[in-house]
């Protein structure tokens, strides 16, 4: 059982006003596996990605991540939970607009650790921005900020990157782009959980799951 | 990098940051002026007032009795003085005759004197040299004497009997001084029945006079020190006055700032909540995203208490000199004063964007658009 690094046991979601956008999922993710999480709009993907980097709540249900008990955490444990283990990935390119890209891949070092100007120019490196780095994102194209993004999720090494529909807002070379880093993440053995509507996408997955209505419809 | 953080920040805010600046800065300037004019208003008002005239004068306690005061006990109260430093004048008088008419004679150091009396004008020179005297005006029209000219003064009772002065100037006072003559005798120790008496310029009023003369007391002292009422008066009530309403003028201020502050900070906020929810979800503790923000506040905080030092000690400087015509010594205490307030004011107001930073939900935020 050393390899699970995620354990849902029937975990649900009801906003204020009755809304169930998780119901009763239970979900195991290995170590080093890539799950695509698929499904219509509304169905609770965005909910579950954010239960699992403690942005949100369930209601109610049992969650283990990397061998812990999550549920009791408060706002800072999650946290430090989160810079040691998580890299966030968002559909919108959240960079602080006043950072310069190294900046703002340093910024996660400094929550994390500290600062290492050479390693995180080598992360810029490894997405193809080291020409960049003294850029604002305002400077940046869509996918190269993206890009900036994903270096800043993956510069603390993190176990699990959550990816919520990354490549959304990207052209289909960007995409190419983006796909090809996570495919280069997944050979290196991090666990990639990552929201798409994309089928083409998700193929490139270990396994794909369905979502409807808050609940686990189909699993492949 | 943090440090290089809120730099970025605050330029890249530039409005609200200057909008914050500005605000604060004029808070500080106003703690500035406020605290280097009150530390010397005391002493400003007192000298100023003190400038109409002296506010005490010693008088034998037994002055009813008509009996003179003995040299000892003004020895005494020359010590207490000293050592209290309170500006005094020492005056004898005598009837003397010049040119044959009756005239009173008075005896003063002529420096001690001019301090004492600075409403006189004076026609010719205030300050007087040995051998010259001042005459008041209406000794001068009766004699018909102008500055430059010379008077022969016949004392009885004096050492000498006759003595030859030149006048240095003429007073014009409004009062009895104009029907005396001023000579330069710090006081006349060899009078035998002249008449003598202190005018006392003593600091804080009325509360001054009462230690003096409980030090008197001490000394059983014949000499008894009382105040020239309406001055002392004044001198308390306008300085009670004075301060009341400069409080209640920063009390307001200050409140207005707080709230001008809290709402440009407030704003700055709501605007930038997205990468306080990024923050959160990249790994900043609520603990370090509250002292981001406290640190942007307080940088804000130390740049405008030290432009508000500089402009507060500039207006300090116009208003004393409009008032008192003077300048004004700055005052290095009210920049710790300015600095502590100005930082007190920026928490104050930085805590409500604080608290609305912690209420948000990242998940939600990050969610929006
Ligand atoms: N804060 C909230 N309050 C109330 N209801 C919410 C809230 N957030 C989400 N929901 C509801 O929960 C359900 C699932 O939302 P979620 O954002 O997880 O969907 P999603 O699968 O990510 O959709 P999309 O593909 O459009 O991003 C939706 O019906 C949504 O209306
Ligand atoms: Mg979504």
């Amino acid at each position: 059982m050393e390899t699970l690094v995620i354990a849902f046991d029937r975990v649900s979601k009801c906003y204020p006003g009755g809304v169930y956008a998780l119901s009763d999922v239970s979900l195991r993710i290995e170590q080093g596996e890539w799950v695509a999480v698929m499904g219509p709009s509304g169905s609770g993907k965005t909910t579950l990605l954010n239960i699992l980097d403690g942005l949100d709540q369930p209601t109610s249900g049992r969650i283990e991540i990397l061998g812990r008990d999550t549920s009791h955490f408060g706002t800072d444990e999650w946290s430090v939970f989160r810079r040691e283990n998580i890299g966030l990935v968002f559909q919108q390119f959240y960079l602080i607009p006043y950072l310069t890209a190294l900046e703002n891949v340093m910024l996660a070092q400094y929550y994390h650790s500290m600062v290492d100007t050479k390693q995180a120019m080598k992360t810029l490196g490894r997405i193809k921005l080291m020409d960049r780095a003294r850029h604002l994102p305002s400077q940046l194209s869509g996918g190269e900020q993206q890009r900036v993004c994903i270096a800043r999720a993956l510069i603390n090494e993190p176990k699990i990157i959550l990816a919520d529909e990354p490549t959304g807002n990207l052209d289909e070379d960007n995409e190419k782009t983006v796909m090809d880093i996570f495919r280069g993440l997944h050979s290196e053995g991090h666990a990639i959980i990552m929201v798409t509507h994309n089928p083409n996408i998700g193929q490139l997955a270990d396994r794909r799951i369905f979502l409807n209505h808050g609940k686990i419809t189909r699993s492949n | 990098m943090i440090g290089k953080m809120v730099r970025k920040s605050l330029f890249k805010n530039i409005r609200i940051t200057l909008w914050t600046l500005v605000t604060l800065t004029i808070s500080a300037a106003l703690i500035t002026m406020f605290a280097t004019v009150s530390f010397d208003i005391k002493k400003r008002m007192g000298n100023t007032l003190r400038k109409l005239g002296p506010n005490a004068v010693a008088v034998s306690r037994f002055s009813e009795n008509e009996r003179p005061l003995n040299l000892d006990e003004w020895g005494q109260f020359r010590a207490i003085v000293k050592r209290e430093g309170i500006p005094t004048v020492e005056l004898s008088f005598d009837i003397v005759t010049v040119e044959g008419k009756p005239v009173v004679l008075a005896m003063a150091d002529s420096e001690k004197l001019a301090q004492m009396t600075p409403y006189w004008i004076v026609i010719g020179h205030r300050v007087w040299k040995e051998q010259q005297c001042l005459i008041g005006k209406r000794v001068a029209e009766l004699l018909k004497l102008k500055p430059g000219m010379s008077i022969t003064v016949h004392q009885p009772s004096g050492a000498k009997k006759e003595t030859g002065y030149s006048i240095a100037g003429i007073i014009v006072s409004g009062d009895e001084n104009e029907d005396r003559i001023f000579v330069p005798e710090p006081l006349a120790e060899t009078i035998q029945h002249g008449f003598i008496y202190a005018l006392l310029s003593v600091p804080e009023g009325g509360n001054g006079i009462h230690r003096l003369n409980t030090q008197l007391g001490q000394v059983q002292s014949h000499i008894e020190i009382k105040p020239l009422r309406e001055i002392v008066h004044g001198e308390e009530a306008t300085l009670k006055k004075v301060v009341l309403l400069s409080s209640a003028c920063l009390m307001t201020v200050m409140v207005l700032t707080v709230l001008g502050v809290s709402s440009a900070l407030l704003s700055r906020i709501v605007e930038r909540r997205k990468e306080f929810a990024l923050l959160q979800a990249i790994g900043a503790t609520r603990r370090s995203v509250i002292s981001f923000l406290l640190l942007e506040g307080m940088s804000l905080a130390v740049l405008a208490s030290a432009l508000g030092f500089a402009a507060g000690t500039l207006l300090s400087e116009m208003v004393v000199r409009q008032i008192f015509h003077v300048s004004v010594t700055p005052q290095v205490t009210a920049l710790p004063i300015t600095l502590v307030v100005t930082l007190v004011v920026s928490l104050l107001a930085s805590s409500a964007g604080v608290a609305r930073a912690l209420k948000m939900q990242p998940a939600l935020v990050l969610k929006g658009e």
